[in-house]
């Protein structure tokens, strides 16, 4: 289920090409799912996966489990199709918090489903998927009456990452940023700078163009690199860079350390003299403060089936709700809390994978009319 | 007027205080009460359990439940210290539900999770919470309950081969899936000896008179040892010296009967065994000491034994095992034993060290029993006494009688008790004193020919008793047979109970007055 990040986000762009090749080869398909399967977001991914899987990064070995049995998470990006349960369909594989969302709701009322962009063929997918990762909320969608429960994972923030300039590239606020990328900044302390974003569809992406008031792009703006990804950047270049990946790169709580590998690249703040992080790698610390921001902080999700997590519905689950049961204590057991009292406690993972407690542990219910 | 007196032989012991006596050497102390944490056998070091959401300890004995998440901690002080390391070629960690005594045992385990690569400062707060484990019969262990070890293990080979390490705890699951625990800490010595290999030697450890009997034969002669029990951290003895035979004395010890034993010179195991009591048993083959016999009337046997001069001996007498106390031999290996709590007849008897409980020289004695009972031990004979002779009433009123004619009265009720240790049978027999006339002259006299006497068995007689014939009045002759147990046979310890008809034949030729006479009742061992 774990593929490299940084490595599939580059076979995305290639599959697309290669998709007509593959398709039918379903051998390299991941491991099914003993139990629960999660797809969506991959910002959420890395953190999943080392929770769903067992990491050491805490240095306890800390893996959670359901019911004596392992839970399956689903990477964002690699093979076109995935099998999430034992003699289940292959589908197109979920990519990114909407497509897990999506994915999710097709699970849950048997519509067929299809990745956008992809031409594995469309099938139904009823219970083959059951969380699906979010690092966005549910917007304008929430509503007393969801169908979905979106249950706080963690809180996520954006800032950005450059390579080259000085020192004061370091600090930099919103309005300078929505200049670099309208393109009315070209220098910053004396040396060119050269913006960068995301392919689209990137959620780190899509998140910091939000923050800066989703401003019109300059052309000049290169565009479509990996997200998340230090050694895409060219000496000036700036591209927004989720903290908590810089983190957990940092800590080599990911698998895949895009920064130690490349020369003079750094973490800049969007927040002016608010870092985004303490410590020095391998201990770095997520800032509270960077984090708590209303524009440049996100929480982030995992959806489940509201009913599934509601005792008093037929539906009930009471071991997927163990699994996602939020909080700040007495969740040593769910993927959802933020317990990090102990090293074996999951929220200590979280941490060390650059995030930090939600703002709020109440569930959100969105998507009213699902079925 | 009929005066009686009670005769009461001297008794043996009673069953009862022989086999009290011989308790405080066969039966030891009860086992020692199970302390927490308790100590498991083949644990690496203590393993504490705490909650995988506070840190803080877990109660042992509360019930918990299949879903409750727990941490195992070597330290409850510093929940961040981790375990001591795992063995440095293993390449795999396995979380384990085994049997107990079969914890590491691969093919034994009940429920297990691969948990990755061991961790080389030590595993940190693993979460061995009974719903993490993937792996084997995890449903069975969660229905049906049991007692099992909870830990964790090292493996190499991809998991196929067990490496030396291994911490656990002891886990009690209820069929459903709650459970209860005990912390563990490990055994002795760091996990020496290996109780899992535990074989035990006949004999090897004994236990006499408070002191520990070692024998680690004769190929450990004059090796220096340490003597470990199972349950107890460090050696219970260290030190210890064998000797030319490898044996060895510890007197004092702690360890009571029944705890498995270990003797190692170092870390090199040599004898296993069970510590077990001492059982005198009775000697065989050819006495030590010449035969004796203790002559009627004497209660001492002198026994005169030149080389235990100077020392004490515990004295045992059988057949039936029975304790005569303590003797100290004097400088010429003289020595006088109390033998009043035997009965007549032939005795073993042995002279045992008291602290190895070997018997250093015995012979046999016998004792000379009296036929004839006629001491009058006037009665301060105790519901203790059994063999005793009671209730015989003081005095028979047998009343007015005319010349040539019978007068009868009743002999009321007397109890026989023969509950001894050793039944040899008995007898009671009946004597009577010609009747004298008050006042008058010997010559005066009534013979004893004038008394009946017809013995009557009061309820139902034991197995083995019978009646004596009846005297009858004018032609009776005594001493007569009243009444006899068989040998062999006993009353019960309430006793059994007689009376008799007396009857008086006034002669033709006797002269008008008041005539008494006395009537003895004896009760004799055969």
């Amino acid at each position: 289920m774990k593929l490299g990040k940084k490595l599939v986000a580059v076979g995305a762009a290639v599959g697309i090409a290669l998709t007509g090749i593959v398709v039918a080869a379903p051998a390299h398909a991941d491991p099914t799912s003993n139990s629960y399967a999660i797809v969506g977001s991959d910002t959420l991914q890395d953190v999943t996966n080392a929770l769903t899987n067992g990491t050491r990064v805490t240095g306890s070995n800390v893996r959670v489990f359901t019911q004596n049995k392992t839970i399956g998470n689903f990477d964002a990006f690699g093979s076109n199709s995935i099998q999430a349960k034992p003699f289940g369909p292959f589908f197109s594989r979920p990519q990114g918090s909407s497509g897990g969302r999506n994915a999710l709701i097709a699970s849950i009322t048997g519509v067929t489903w299809t990745q956008d962009g992809q031409r594995f063929p469309s099938a139904v997918i009823t219970d083959q998927v059951d969380i699906a990762r979010s690092s966005s909320g549910p917007g304008s969608n929430a509503s007393p009456e969801g169908d979905l429960a979106y249950i706080p994972f963690g809180r996520d923030a954006v800032a950005f990452a450059y390579k080259g300039g000085n020192a004061s590239w370091a600090n930099l606020t919103r309005d300078q940023l929505i200049g670099i990328y309208t393109g009315t900044i070209t220098q910053i302390g004396g040396i060119t700078v050269k913006p960068v974003l995301p392919q689209t569809g990137s959620g780190t992406r899509d998140f910091f163009l939000g923050a800066l008031g989703n401003p019109t792009i300059a052309s000049s703006v290169r565009q479509g690199v990996p997200e998340n990804d230090a050694s895409v950047l060219a000496d000036g270049e700036i591209i927004p860079f989720s903290v908590a990946g810089w983190v957990a790169q940092s800590n080599g709580a990911s698998g895949v350390n895009t920064i130690a590998g490349t020369t003079d690249v750094r973490m800049g703040s969007a927040l002016g003299a608010t870092v985004p992080f303490t410590g020095t790698a391998p201990a770095l610390v997520p800032n509270s403060a960077y984090y708590a921001n209303t524009q440049f902080g996100r929480d982030t999700y995992l959806i489940v089936d509201f009913a599934k997590i509601n005792p008093t519905d037929p539906k009930y689950d009471a071991s997927l709700a163990t699994l996602v049961k939020p909080g700040a204590s007495a969740v040593t057991g769910s993927l959802a809390g933020f317990q990090t009292n102990l090293s074996s406690a999951p929220g200590a993972v979280k941490v060390k994978f650059g995030f930090l407690a939600p703002s709020t542990y109440d569930i959100i219910r969105a998507y009213p009319n699902v079925y | 007027m009929t005066t009686l007196s009670q005769s009461v032989k001297v008794g043996a012991a009673s069953a009862l205080t022989v086999a009290l006596a011989l308790g405080g050497v066969f039966i030891g102390a009860g086992a020692a009460s199970a302390a927490a944490p308790v100590s498991a056998v083949g644990s690496e070091g203590p393993v504490y359990v705490v909650s995988a959401d506070t840190g803080e300890p877990l109660i042992e004995g509360q019930e918990y439940t299949w879903d409750d998440q727990y941490l195992l901690v070597p330290n409850t002080a510093n929940l961040d210290e981790p375990f001591a390391p795992l063995s440095e070629d293993a390449t795999g960690l396995l979380y384990f539900v085994s049997p107990r005594g079969q914890e590491g045992v691969l093919s034994a385990i009940k429920a297990s999770a691969q948990t990755g690569t061991p961790t080389r400062t030590g595993e940190l707060q693993p979460n061995l919470s009974l719903v993490n484990f993937t792996d084997g019969d995890w449903a069975g262990l969660k229905a049906n309950g049991g007692q099992f070890s909870v830990g964790f293990m090292g493996t190499k080979n991809s998991w196929v081969t067990p490496t030396a390490k291994k911490f656990f705890f002891w886990i009690d699951v209820k069929p459903g899936g709650n459970w209860t625990f005990e912390n563990t800490v490990p055994d002795a010595a760091e996990s020496f000896p290996n109780w899992a290999g535990f074989t035990a030697s006949p004999r090897s450890v004994e236990l006499a008179g408070g002191n520990l009997l070692l024998d680690a034969g004769a190929a450990n002669a004059g090796k220096t040892v340490d003597v470990y029990a199972e349950g107890t951290e460090s050696p219970v003895h260290a030190g210890v010296v064998l000797g030319a035979d490898g044996t060895a004395i510890i007197s004092g010890t702690s360890i009571v009967e029944g705890t498995r034993v270990a003797i190692a010179e170092g870390q090199n195991l040599l004898v296993w065994g069970t510590a077990s009591s001492v059982v005198i048993e009775e000697p065989t083959g050819s006495p030590t000491i010449p035969e004796t016999v203790i002559p009627e009337g004497s209660t001492t046997y002198t026994v005169t034994v030149p080389a235990l001069a100077g020392q004490t001996r515990n004295v045992y007498a059988w057949s039936t095992p029975t304790s005569l106390g303590q003797v100290t031999f004097d400088g010429a290996g003289t020595a006088a034993v109390d033998v009043s709590s035997l009965g007549g007849g032939s005795h073993t008897v042995a002279f045992v060290n008291p602290t190895t409980n070997v018997v250093d020289a015995w012979g046999t004695i016998t004792i000379q029993s009296s036929l004839v009972g006629e001491t009058d031990l006037t009665v301060d004979v105790t519901a203790s006494n059994l063999f005793a002779l009671e209730g015989v009433a003081s005095a028979v009123d047998l009343g007015e009688v005319r010349r040539g004619q019978v007068a009868t009265a009743q002999l009321p009720a007397f109890t026989v008790v023969d509950d001894r240790t050793e039944l040899l049978g008995w007898n009671l027999t009946a004597t009577v004193d010609d009747f004298a006339l008050a006042g008058g002259q010997s010559a005066d006299a009534i013979a004893t020919s004038a008394l009946g006497l017809r013995p009557q068995q009061v309820g139902t007689a034991p197995a083995g008793v019978t009646l004596g014939a009846e005297q009858v009045a004018g032609s009776a002759t005594y001493g007569a047979l009243f009444a006899q147990g068989a040998a062999g046979s006993s009353t019960p310890e309430a006793g059994t109970q007689f009376d008799a008809t007396l009857s008086f034949l006034a002669p033709g030729s006797a002269k008008a007055g008041t005539y008494t006479s006395t009537l003895t009742l004896t009760l004799e061992t055969k």
